[in-house]
């Protein structure tokens, strides 16, 4: 089968799959509305982190509170999207523990897409949603001309922040084949990283930067775009042109991630007994 | 007494048991203590002392509730509500043990294991690598000690009436996750209860998740010193009995109510 076949044939599996994982989750709507509206509260608490910062200075760094809040909701967007599409992924620690990932290597589908599409968390739609709020007012606020370059750049940094998680979260749950039991370790760069993008990147400073914003470049998801859209100059001299990177990094490290995820599923050795 | 004793230990060892996740969950509450403790310095660097935390106060607030977060484990606990979920808790009722009294022995067991390796190791490494606001005399420190084992309290009462909640609503997951809502934005987790505009910080402080993270924080730092502090254990231990009666009742009341599927 040439690649393309298989990356359709992989496209039209899992949407089968999400479908039928969302429905699934339709059958109880007032659970699922409840669901909904605690993530929206969860994902909240986090910018009140913000409001409560912005409550004593009027600036960080050289951003404002609505460049900030522009950045939190893109990098938000872009994590709960990222969280709903493959956040099932971080069960793979669980599945080889108790062995239970022999029966995923048996199904017609690949493994990938078999766990990340066994359960899409609706739920998130409700952080996404709040994320999305912000987003939309801080944008209006922050007085930027929505022409096409802006819009295109908008959608790019979105997308872009999404596929950079996914492949954080890939390679995270691909460790899980060397180091079973270590899901929480994934946490740090998922959770952190959002944490992470949703502040300006001179705020963080020395080897935690190189290690979270260019080794695992998280920069790319919110910061470095959101130069571009807002027409801001960077303290921290980074070139230019890796504003509009994004498209490309995404790329190659969610090829690295899944090249390391098939690495991980040919380690795989069961539980035995 | 014995008997409580033994629960204790029986709850450390079978947390102990988990070592991979210890050391995972160490390293993500280390890996948050850089990032969150860059963020505080960065905000106190521009707007000068911010609720009357200096540098060293903050770095401290910092590491000390990385520590903490394992220790009061305050988060998702849902053993118990499990346990009424599968009908296990019929059993439970039959033996010559209270649930409440065991439970909380287990849950200091468990408080205790994690004190010892999460609790202490992001404080070691904060305490360490920053400059950090330390407490000056032994007194503080016990003061200190005697605060967080009034927060494993209070957040056992917490979490123990919620885990009840299966009783009447036969879910528990929407009263968890509504109950670590509240403990993330009230406790002093988010940020310092003294961050808050003056409203908030009034109705935060009397609230029971106060007493589970800010309190003993503010002994540490000894901004709860003198009256104010023996004011701050006072509430919390008033919290934790408070707590514990109601879990007390709930768990009677339950106990009537409960009525357990199948054959």
């Amino acid at each position: 089968m040439s690649v393309q076949a298989e990356v359709s044939a992989s496209w039209r599996a899992y949407r089968h799959l999400i479908g039928a994982s969302v429905r699934a989750q339709m059958q109880f709507r007032t659970s699922l509305f409840m669901q909904m509206v605690a993530s929206c509260a969860l994902t909240a608490t986090n910018f009140i982190e913000v409001l409560v910062i912005f409550d004593h200075l009027p600036m960080l760094g050289n951003w404002s509170a609505v460049e900030v809040a522009f950045l939190y909701g893109a990098s938000g967007i872009g994590f709960g999207l990222c969280d709903m599409a493959i956040g099932s992924i971080e069960r793979t620690g669980e599945l080889v523990r108790t062995g239970k990932f022999d029966s995923i290597m048996l199904r017609p589908v690949g493994t990938l897409v078999s766990i990340a599409g066994s359960d899409m968390a609706l739920r998130r739609v409700g952080g996404i949603a709040q994320a999305a709020l912000v987003f939309v007012v801080a944008s209006a606020r922050v007085g930027i001309e929505f022409n096409v370059r802006n819009v295109v750049l908008i959608v790019v940094m979105i997308f872009g922040g999404t596929a950079i998680f996914a492949a954080v979260f890939l390679a995270t749950a691909a460790i899980q084949f060397w180091m079973v039991g270590a899901n929480e370790i994934g946490n740090a760069l998922t959770y952190g990283g959002n944490y992470l993008t949703s502040f300006p990147l001179p705020v963080f400073s020395g080897w935690l930067r190189r290690l979270l914003a260019y080794v695992v470049p998280l920069a790319f998801c919110a910061y470095l775009p959101a130069l571009a859209i807002l027409n801001k100059p960077d303290e921290l001299g980074i070139p230019a042109f890796l504003r509009y990177a994004s498209p490309a990094v995404a790329a190659i490290v969610f090829l690295a991630a899944y090249g390391f995820w098939r690495l991980g599923v040919r380690h795989y050795r069961s539980t035995g007994s | 007494m014995l008997l409580d004793a033994h629960l204790i230990l029986a709850g450390f060892r079978s947390y102990a048991t988990y070592r991979a996740a210890t050391i995972a969950g160490l390293f993500t509450n280390i890996v948050f203590g850089f990032l969150r403790g860059a963020i505080l310095l960065a905000a106190i660097r521009q707007a000068g002392d911010i609720g009357g935390y200096s540098t060293t106060d903050a770095l401290a607030y910092v590491w000390l509730t990385q520590g903490l977060i394992a220790v009061i484990a305050i988060w998702n606990w849902n053993e118990l509500a499990l346990r009424i979920e599968s009908g296990d808790i019929a059993t439970d009722l039959t033996r010559p043990i209270d649930p409440q009294r065991y439970w909380l022995a287990r849950d200091f067991g468990r408080a205790a294991y994690a004190l010892c390796i999460r609790g202490i190791g992001p404080v070691a490494v904060g305490f360490v690598l920053f400059d950090v606001t330390v407490p000056p005399d032994v007194w503080q420190w016990m003061s200190f000690v005697v605060s967080v084992a009034l927060a494993v309290w209070i957040s056992f009462g917490l979490r123990f009436i919620v885990n009840l909640a299966p009783i009447w609503l036969r879910d528990w997951r929407g009263a968890l996750i509504v109950s670590n809502v509240l403990a993330t934005l009230m406790s002093g987790f988010l940020m310092p209860i003294a961050w808050f505009p003056h409203w908030a910080r009034v109705v935060m402080h009397a609230l029971p998740w106060a007493g589970t993270t800010q309190a003993p924080i503010d002994v540490f730092l000894g901004k709860a010193s003198g009256p104010s502090g023996i004011a701050t254990i006072g509430l919390q231990a008033a919290w934790g009995f408070a707590l514990f009666v109601c879990g007390r009742f709930a768990l009677i009341a339950g106990t009537r109510k409960l009525v357990v599927h199948g054959g």
